[in-house]
Parts: structure tokens; sequence; C-alpha cells
């Protein structure tokens, strides 16, 4: 059995380490798309231990479990147009 | 119906294998072995006559009124003392006793007041019972001596607490209170000071208020007379009736008998039988109901056109049929998803179930939520991952066979006091005892209870410390692998193994992220791993956090790495935040979920409903609370109907919220108070109290009790009739004439809940789910053969620090929580004289970090954070750690939600309450947001009055 990644290998693996999406103090602009792009990367950081063809169906049952329908369509639009800010795996998953 | 009045069998009623059988007064009786000849009397039905004896309480032996003789033995000894034996022949009455214990009287009554007729105890008098039971007819000594009671000598009366008087003059010093202190509540606040003839009660040598006591009621109740007693009971008198019913404030859930004259509440007195609390009660539900009769209620129903008109009162159809005419317009305009509704767990089930059928069926969305969200969700998603199932693990009364208690982010004896007491009732008796808290909670010192470890963490590193300890369980082989291997996925648990094996989880690796000692921390684990039954008790301090979920599945796999789940002792056990958010989130009341916890997209469980609704249903999951004020901003979502909650105030972000309320067309707040949400609101159904209700709450450990009605509601409807009549009145019927048929449409509709009604409730007092046919009368311990999925799956945690940093400009944490005063949002507790212990929300910071910032205790000081500012006063406390500010949500002026921020739980969005970087510093003014609050106070609450009429 292989090891488990650890968090250097996920990010050796091309994965952003989680940021903070508070560029500059006190800057919180309300922005949807961020506001989403956020919580899609949450859930990717959640999974990152996983194997990547696991943690795409964690996510993508994660996100299509609890996730409206208008929601998930704007996921996936930010996943298509490849959104530099989103998690590579959730453009994987959802683009 | 009547007075409900408890059997007291004088002592408590022991449990053990073996049994005794001895003779009473001739009779024969059989008894567990371990009670008392006076206990075993009673079940027969006998009352020795006794003073100083009651049940709650271990014997004492000091009155010597419960004398008996047992053949062969010489004396009278007390039956209370004196543990029931096989063959023992017992007399209770003979000549010689009957003049002993007259003797015995004589000396109490020749140092007690006569004021029998004007006294406030008259008719629930112990004391006056022993009197009558002994014949007592005249007092040789006479009345004159030397006393405690004479106007010369009394000691003056304390009125301190809001809630009870103290009268000295009146005591017979048989230490029933200063016992209760001690056993049932766990303070010791009390203490019998002086010796002799100059013996007496004290609270430590202060007032009462300014003591120890924790006000619970415990010693009122043990009180044979009417030195401790109720000022409801001095001012009202003795009342004539009770109902059995269960607390509306936190998940304890305790019941209560309500004692009533007519329909007024005269006191509410902790419920012996009732098996979440046994007979114990804290502040809130003993004594903080007088909210229900607030002169705040509003109790007609009001609407306006916009959120700055002044409110209109109107009739009950006009505001129901305006607020359906605005979600049908709202609807039409926008789409079906752009209305919803948010449940309350504090109201009832079957309420709480009628909101979620309003959604799905009558505004055919699934965008319904409760504050379930804001609290525990990351227990139902982490535990139904691990688990199967999303409930805490226990009941109650498991505690008492742990012998390890793991308390993480709970302050039980402010949170949940009455379980509190049980928890610190086993640690007295030799539990060991683990706290991982930012702050030295009481739990961590106090008298007789102190920590073995106390793991003050850093707030936000919580699964760095469960991966911690973890590490040393693995690494040193406690794992209990037989346990894993017969219960768990093994593949996971090797894969989980290996991950917390890594070195960057050992204890000195995450030292410098948790700042926790790496020798405590591993100490800690040896002993939960080693240390016999193991009980972790957990609260929001796990849940809310970005990490939330990834906590819960920590101490979860914790739990099943080390056997300690399954049997009495152990768990996993969610400490709920309110009464009935265990039974909010079973009503279905999350946006994916129906009832019993079963995907909107499930079809078939949605064709089910469909049959049994007769709609079609949407399959799509709906909004959570935090998308709907996202939805709202964006310009989608425009109609709320928002029952028992008060979002304004309890959601993070307030001003982000506050934007979101503002944008909607319609709110409909049902509630009993005007509250923060109803500022933006455009249509007031009132609500009803828990006292106007009937109904069921489900408290923390699945138990179901009845709530039932003693009053009428004040605005002339329950609550559940109004959310009917509001779906009718959007075209969708509900025909239920009373809750009890809602709960059998529950019942028919959730596999969990089959076997439950209301008859089936009153039959047996209460009924933890699942209750079906494999389990008729309910389920104390989840998880005992199998776990409900079938085999425990450990599930990966790795550690995340949070996106909210410190920096040189917010270099300092905030934390929140509450007191044990005050509830929530405060909504009921601040319309009570629970404001004499906490009148208003401070800022607890430690003494180097004042000192650093020049702030004093009690100076005003202004908290900012990146979300926004507000100004509270200052306590220097050496409690919090450095570098670790707290404080409380109780207060609206407080606005401590102003500064936390939208961060929240990666797979539930419960907002991240408990870390905020902020900065403190000393100020002379209130923050441009409490000015305008202030403002908005007044501007957003206007009633309109009909004006007088003009003088002829």
């Amino acid at each position: 059995m292989s090891p488990i990644p650890t968090p250097q290998d996920a990010a050796q693996a091309g994965h952003p380490a989680p940021r903070s999406v508070h560029a500059e103090d006190l800057a919180i602009p309300h922005d949807d798309a961020a506001h989403l792009i956020r919580m899609a990367n949450q859930i990717a950081t959640a999974f990152r231990l996983e194997p990547e063809d696991k943690a795409i169906t964690a996510m993508r049952e994660h996100i299509g479990k609890f996730w409206t329908r208008a929601m998930r369509e704007r996921l996936k639009a930010l996943a298509t147009a490849a959104a530099p800010d989103l998690d590579a795996r959730i453009r994987r998953a959802f683009g | 119906m009547a007075l409900i009045k408890e059997i007291d069998f004088g002592t408590p009623i022991r449990v053990a294998d073996k049994t005794v059988t001895l003779e009473i007064d001739g009779i024969g009786v059989t008894v567990p072995e371990g009670t008392s000849v006076m206990a075993a009397a009673m079940q027969l039905g006998t009352k020795t006559p006794k003073l100083c004896a009651t049940d709650s309480l271990e014997p004492f032996g000091s009155c010597r009124l419960c004398l008996v003789e047992i053949e062969g033995r010489r004396g009278t000894p007390a039956s209370c003392t004196t543990p029931a034996e096989n063959g023992m022949k017992v007399r209770t009455q003979s000549a010689r006793l009957a003049g002993l214990r007259k003797g015995v009287m004589e000396l109490y009554i020749s140092d007690h007041p006569l004021d029998c007729l004007t006294c406030a105890a008259n008719g629930d008098c112990e004391l006056q019972d022993m009197a009558g039971a002994v014949g007592l007819r005249d007092v040789r000594y006479g009345m004159d001596g030397e006393n405690h009671h004479a106007p010369a000598v009394a000691k003056a009366k304390d009125e301190s607490n809001p809630y009870f008087t103290f009268d000295p003059a009146k005591c017979i010093v048989c230490s029933r209170c200063v016992r209760a202190c001690e056993e049932t509540q766990g303070t010791f606040a009390l203490t019998i000071d002086g010796r002799g003839f100059a013996s007496f009660v004290s609270p430590g040598g202060t007032d009462f208020l300014e003591s120890e006591c924790v006000s619970c009621g415990a010693c009122v109740q043990a009180c044979p007379t009417a030195t401790l007693i109720e000022k409801s009971v001095i001012e009202k008198g003795q009342p004539e009736h009770s109902a059995v019913t269960t607390c509306a404030y936190c998940g304890v859930g305790c019941s209560f008998k309500a004692e009533m004259q007519g329909s007024e509440i005269v006191r509410m007195v902790p419920y012996k039988d009732g098996k979440a609390n046994e007979g114990h009660s804290c502040v809130k539900g003993r004594f903080a109901f007088g909210y229900a009769t607030h002169k705040d209620r509003i109790t007609k129903p009001m609407i306006r056109a916009k959120i700055t008109d002044p409110w209109r009162e109107v009739s009950w159809d006009e505001a129901i049929g305006h607020a359906a005419a605005e979600f049908k317009r709202i609807q039409a305009k926008y789409g079906t998803e752009s209305v919803g509704a948010i449940t309350s767990s504090r109201c009832t089930n079957e309420e709480v179930f009628v909101v979620q059928k309003l959604v799905r069926a009558a505004f055919r969305n699934n965008n319904v939520d409760t504050c379930a969200r804001v609290c525990h969700s990351p227990t139902g998603y982490g535990l139904s991952q691990t688990y199967g199932t999303s409930a805490g693990t226990q009941d109650f009364k498991s505690v008492e066979m742990a012998d390890v208690i793991l308390v993480i982010g709970a302050n039980p004896t402010d949170g949940h006091p009455v379980f509190a007491s049980r928890m610190k009732k086993r640690l007295r008796a030799g539990a060991r005892l683990i706290v991982a808290d930012p702050r030295r909670i009481d739990l961590v010192k106090s008298p007789h209870i102190a920590a073995d470890y106390h793991l003050p963490l850093l707030p936000g590193t919580n699964v760095a410390l469960i991966n911690a300890l973890a590490h040393v369980i693995v690494t040193e082989g406690l794992v209990d692998e037989a346990f894993v291997r017969e219960r768990c996925e093994w593949d996971n648990f090797e894969a989980w193994a290996r991950f917390v094996a890594q070195d960057l989880n050992s204890p000195e690796a995450m030292e410098a992220v948790t700042g926790v000692p790496a020798a405590d921390l591993r100490a800690a684990a040896r002993l939960y791993a080693t240390g016999g039954n193991a009980a972790i008790y957990y609260g929001l301090g796990v849940t809310e956090h970005s990490q939330g979920s990834t906590m819960v599945m920590g101490m979860a796999n914790l739990a099943m790495a080390t056997g300690n789940i399954g049997r009495e002792g152990v768990g996993v056990n969610p400490l709920r935040g309110q009464n009935n958010v265990q039974g909010s989130c079973d009503m279905g009341s999350f946006p994916h979920e129906f009832s019993g916890y079963r995907h909107v997209s499930d079809d078939a469980t949605r064709a089910m409903f469909e049959t049994f609704w007769g709609v079609p249903l949407s399959g799509e999951q709906g909004l959570r609370i935090p998308n709907m004020f996202e939805e709202s901003i964006n310009g989608s979502f425009r109609g709320l109907y928002v029952h028992g909650e008060d979002i304004a105030q309890s959601d993070p972000n307030t001003q982000h919220v506050q934007a979101a309320l503002e944008a909607m067309e319609c709110i409909v707040v049902q509630d009993l108070f005007l509250n923060e949400t109803a500022k933006y609101a455009h249509v007031f159904l009132p609500g009803s109290s828990f006292l106007e209700k009937d109904g069921t709450f489900t408290n923390a450990e699945r138990r179901i009790s009845r709530v039932r009605k003693v009053m009428p509601e004040m605005s002339g409807k329950a609550e559940w009739q109004v959310t009917v009549e509001l779906a009718r009145a959007l075209g969708y019927e509900m025909a239920y004439r009373h809750p009890s048929e809602i709960m059998d449409e529950i019942a028919r509709l959730t596999p969990t809940f089959a076997g439950v009604s209301f008859d089936r409730l009153d039959e047996l007092g209460s009924i933890q789910w699942p209750c079906n046919e494999k389990a008729p009368t309910g389920t104390p311990l989840m998880h005992v053969d199998r776990f409900v999925r079938g085999k425990g799956r450990f599930m990966m945690t790795e550690y995340v620090a949070t996106d909210e940093k410190v920096t040189a400009r917010f270099p300092l944490i905030l934390t929140t929580g509450r007191i044990l005063s005050q509830y929530n949002v405060g909504a009921q507790t601040r319309r009570t004289d629970n404001t004499a212990w906490h009148p208003e929300d401070v800022l607890e910071i430690h003494p180097h970090d004042a000192e650093s910032r020049g702030i004093r205790d009690g100076d005003m000081v202004a908290i900012q954070s990146r979300a926004g500012e507000t100004v509270l006063r200052a306590t220097v406390s050496e409690r919090m750690q450095p570098g670790v500010v707290y404080t409380t949500f109780h207060h609206p002026v407080s606005g401590a939600n102003v500064i936390t921020t939208d961060n929240s739980d990666w797979a539930t969005n419960c907002p991240e309450y408990k870390v905020t970087a902020v900065e403190v510093r000393r100020t002379n003014h209130y923050s441009g947001w409490q000015e305008r609050n202030a403002q908005s106070d007044v501007d957003l609450r206007r009633i309109a009055r009909p004006l007088p009429e003009a003088a002829e």
C-alpha cells in the first residue's frame, strides 16, 4: 500500500496550499465568485490527503449533496473558465 | 388536574445485584442491598417520621426523628442510616418511639416561630407535617427560652437572591440545603457556620447573591421549612395543580412540574422522574420563566409595507393573508426558489415539522434550514460519516459509569449546568478528568474538582490536538485492535493510523501550533486510552470552527481506536446548545434532508412523502442559512419566514446579515418579542412560550419528552396552527386537530420515530429514539453491537489552519461563549431577574494583554476585527491565556457578532464563531454600529397606536 501523502507531498503535486482570502486586512469585498471559490477550496483541502480519483469522487459527492443547483452551476462555470484561484482538483472535478 | 406529589423514600434508591428481605411492622419486603430501613419501609408505604432525610441526599442521621426498633438490637437506631439486612425485624411505631419522637419535636418547636398561619410554607412544610405526625400537643419547655427567632436575636432575612429568600429564624439546621449544594449541585456554596447552639447555615460568610451560589434551587427544593423558599410562593401562596413539562432552555431538557394557580404559574419544580435531570435544575429552568408573561410580549399580529413604517396591528386573517400574498408574489416574480424558512431549535418537534412541511409542500422548494446550522451541524456531518447517524451515543446517566471524562470545547457548568452536576458527582467519586479548552473553565479547578490535565490549546487548533492525541495512542500501541478489527473498516483504520503516526502529528511537533505542552498531551492520551471507560463530551468549541466537521470526525476516530463506544460510560457526546436542536435536526429542518436524515434526492423516500402529502416535491437540496444571505445580496432570494430565531443577533458578521435582511422584500417573523430580526420584518406573527404549548422536545440524549400546555396562548392561536393557516393561505391544506396528530404523521414517515406517540410518551415518561419495532421503549445507547452504518469508518483529519490569522494589526484571538445565567441571544433571560448576575456582556482579557494596552478592569474597550467593531467593558481575568480574549453574545447592544466573520466550516458552513482575530483598545464612546443600532431600535420598532379619542 502506498504511503499516505503529507501536506508537503500534496503541495509538490500541484495543489495550492490553503491561503488566506483576506488579501489585506479589513478588505472583505462581497464577491460571490470569491465566496464560492473559497468554499470549494476548503472542501478540496479537506480531501487533499486522498488520492486524486478518490478525492474527486468525494468532492463531487459532497458538493452534489449540499450545494444548491445554482451554486453548482456557478462553480462549474468557474471551473470551466479555469478560475485561477480555484483549486486544481476542483477545476478537474467540475470543469 | 391535581398537584403532583412525588414519593420521598427518605434516602436514595440503591442499585444492586443482590437483594435483602426483611420484615417491617410484620410485613415482608425485598429491597436492593444497601437500601436503608427508612427507604425499605417506604417501599411498603410506611412513612417513618423524618426531617433531615430526603431521597435526593445521602443519609445524615442528625434529626433523630426516624428512630426505629430492630429486634435483637440495642437502642433505637436511625432508620435513615441503618442499612436493611436479611431477616431483620423492624418496628416503626411503639410507645417508646412515640415518646422519643415527641421529645425531639418539642425541642425543635421550642425554637421555631409559631406563625404557621401566615407562613409562606403553610401547607407545604415538613416541620408542620412532623408535628402533626408525632401528635405534638404542647411544648414542655415553653417558647421563652434562648432561641433563634425572637426579633431581638434573629438574624436578618437574606433577600439578596432575586428568586428566593433565606430566613435564618425558621431554620432547623438539618443541613439539607448544605448537602444539596454539595451532593446535588456540587457547588459547595453553603456551610454550617459556628458550633452547637450558635451553628447556622451560611453562604460562606456573605449574602446569597454575592456568594458562590449559582441559584440552582436545590437548597430551596431540599429545605423542609420556610427557611429557603421561592419569592413567588411568598407572594402568591401554594400552587393548587401542576403538570409535568420540559424546560425550554438548554439541550439538557430537564423535566419540571409547572406548579400553577389557575393559569398563573407559581413555580417550576424539577421532576424527580425526569430522566435527563433526575430532580435537579439550574437557575434558568427553575426560576427564569418570567419572560413568558413579560410586558414586552407581542400578542397581536402586525404588518407593515416597509421596515421604516410603523407596525400596524391587524387581524390574524389579514396578517396571514398578507404574508401568503407576498410569498406568492415573490415566487411569481423571482421564481420558486426565491423564498424559504428558518425553523427554530427552541420550538417543538411538531412546530418544526409543520414549518419544514410548509416549505417543501407549499413553497415547493427545499429552502429550509435551522439554527443548528450555526451550532451543531458539524456534529451531524461528522458522526454520520463515521458512525452512520447524527446524534450523541449515550444517555446522560452513562456518565455515572465513566472512568475518564474528556471535555473538549464545552463549558458544562455554564452551558449545561444540570448535566455538569451529574458529571461533577462522578468526578468526586473518582473519575479522572481531561479538559481541552483555551480558557481555564470552572471544571479545571473548582471545589472538590480538579482536572488531571488541562490542555489550554489556542482557539482554532482542535484538529491538531486530536491528531496529536491519536498519534500517541497509535504510536505507543494503545489501540484496541480487537475492537477495531471486529467493528470498524480495517482499510480506513490503517490509512488513518499511518497518517496520525507521522511525526508531523506528534505532540512535540504540534506543540508549536496548539500551545499545549507535549508531555501533558501525551499523559492525557495515555489516560484516555488506558483509564477504563473513557467518554468524550463536547460543545460548540468543537463545532464552530472552519474545521468543525473534521474535529467531530477526529473525536469519533479516537473513540473507535480505543474501543470507547457502544457501552455505558463511554461514547462521543455532543452537548447541544438549545433545548430542541436535536429535534429540529431530526424533523427534517435541513435543506437536504427529510425527517430522519434522509436526503431529498432519495427517490424512494421522496415518493413516500409525496404520496403522504399529496404533492410533488423537489429532489434538489435548498439553501443553507448563510447561502440564503448570499443569495439575498445577489438578488435571487427575496422572502423569508423566520420561526422563533433571532438571526440578526445570533448569526455571525451582523452587518452582512443586516444587509441581507434589508435586501429582502418580505420577512415574516413569528416570535414572542420584537427581536432584532423583527426590525427587518414586514409581518409579525405573535408566538407562544413553552408554557402555552402542547408538543415534544428532543434533548441531547435523543430523549423525546412532552411539553404540556399549562396556560392559554396569549395570542389566541397555537404556533403550529398559525403555520398551518399560512400553508392553507398558500394553497396547501394541512388538517391537524392537535399536535399529537402531527407526531403521528412524523412516526408514520420516519423509521426512527415509528414507535413514538403522545400516548406512548405519557406512558413511558420519555423515549430516546430510535424507537420502533426493534426498540419499542427506545434506545439509551447507540452502536452497541454494530454501528448504524454497519462498520465504523475512520476518516482522515488533516489539520488545516484557519484563514483567520492573527497579524500585527489584529494580534489577539477573540473566542465567544455563554454564561450560566443567560441563554443564547438573551431574549428570554434578559427579561427575567437573571440579569442580576449578568447585566451586560464583558470582554475577558488576560492581565498581560490588558496591561500592555493600558486597560484596567471595567474600562470601555473597542474590539475591532476585519468584519467590524464594537465596544464592551473589560474584565481582566487570569482565566484567559495571553493572546486570547473572550466574550458572550447575550445582549444585542454588545454586538458580539458585529466582529465575528463569515468564515465557516468546510463541510457544513457552520460559522467560525470561536476564532476571530481582533485588536482591543481603550475607548470612551460606542462604536458606529452600536450608535446606528441604537437608533434602529427606535426607528424600526415603532408600533402605530390609535389616537386617543378627543375630549368632548
